[in-house]
């Protein structure tokens, strides 16, 4: 996979079906993306995959979701909540994305949960719905935390990605258009070349060589 | 001082919202002034130079053509319809954008038929690709889905 949208939301959640969805992002050059309450399936060189989304901040929801999800094939989103919390779910397995951390406290995230993500291999998206559709203040505040959180991605490496989080056909971005928007919020094109692909890595991680006998 | 410029064509969606000129340089106007600030806009000197249905070329001071790009891909909404701008190509010159508007264009933009879903009435606008938009008929909270033609099959 080459680039992935970590979440989109097509019908019923959206107005937009999911094969359009398919139609419409693979245009847009994308080969995959993530739609929130729908199973995965491929059609030709395009992935669909499943995801769930947990809003509510509450472990024994993640955890449910981990346990439903223990196939590992679709991708368990995780809405952040406060400092324990995110420290809590980041150490359940299954859990493969925390996002909306600039809707939280500001003490939400720090370099300890920067190098937990780090070591368990636990993304953190990147919406970038609220740098389009909101102005002023809170888009300021906004671009402040994803700042913020960039700045400790650099430090720590933890695993990014980049979502359109659209419900809408007319919401979907391109992925030059990813580029243009992460950039507001320091995030170079290599990096959104590598946060882009980054689900792959989740979905699949590689790990040490096991010997079968 | 007259300035290098240069154009930006950029992909209106929905094709059928059928936006005027005036209307796109407001909506664009106030997308740059809102993401960069009052200095920077001044410094893009954005103009909208030609729109049709489906496409339009925006000018900038050349340099500008990355800020100008970002700050289309955040308008959402044109007179409470939601509409996107997709920047498409960058170019020199108007000339060399209306030939590639020709090599994009997939055709006349297609006219609306009309689609009984349950007991909803519906607008359909049938695109090449297999894509159909479909508007409810009516004065308030017109539904839009956007579907594919084995979603109406399967409907």
């Amino acid at each position: 996979m080459i680039a992935t949208d970590a979440t989109v939301f097509p019908s019923p959640l959206g107005n937009t079906s999911v094969r359009r969805m398919v139609l419409e992002t693979r245009e847009l050059g994308f080969d995959s993306i993530v739609a929130i309450g729908q199973p995965g399936w491929q059609t030709g060189d395009f992935s669909v995959i499943g995801g769930t989304l947990i809003r509510e901040p509450q472990m024994k929801a993640v955890i449910n979701a981990a346990r439903t999800n223990s196939s590992g094939k679709g991708l368990l989103v995780v809405n952040a909540g406060n400092n324990t919390f995110n420290r809590a779910i980041i150490q359940v397995k299954g859990v493969h994305v925390i996002r909306h951390f600039h809707k939280t406290e500001k003490n939400s995230f720090d370099h300890i949960i920067a190098r937990m993500l780090a070591e368990n291999h636990v993304a953190v998206d990147i919406d970038l719905r609220p740098l389009v559709l909101s102005r002023g203040v809170w888009r300021q505040k906004t671009i402040q935390r994803y700042k913020d959180i960039v700045r400790l991605y650099e430090r720590f490496g933890f695993p990014l990605t980049l979502s359109s989080n659209a419900r809408s056909v007319l919401e979907l971005k391109s992925v030059r258009e990813m580029v243009g928007l992460a950039s507001l919020v320091g995030i170079e094109e290599p990096d959104v070349r590598v946060a882009l692909a980054t689900i792959q890595t989740l979905l699949s991680p590689v790990g040490p060589v096991q010997v079968v006998t | 001082m007259r300035d290098k410029k240069r154009y930006v064509l950029a992909k209106i969606t929905p094709a059928w919202a059928c936006p005027e000129t005036k209307s796109l340089y407001l909506v664009v106007q106030e997308a740059i002034t809102s993401l960069w600030g009052d200095v920077i806009a001044a410094g893009i000197q954005m103009a909208v130079v030609y729109g049709d249905r489906e496409f339009c070329i925006i000018r900038c001071r050349r340099g500008c053509e990355d800020r100008l790009a970002t700050a289309l891909s955040t308008v959402s909404c044109l007179n409470e319809q939601g509409i996107s701008l997709r920047s498409y190509a960058v170019s020199g010159t108007i000339h060399a954008l209306k030939r590639r508007i020709e090599k994009c264009r997939k055709g006349p933009v297609p006219a609306a038929k009309e689609l009984v879903i349950g007991e909803r009435t519906f607008e359909a606008y049938y695109f090449p690709g297999q894509k159909v938009d479909v508007l409810e008929k009516g004065f308030k909270s017109r539904e839009l889905l956007f579907l594919t033609e084995t979603d109406i099959e399967e409907m």
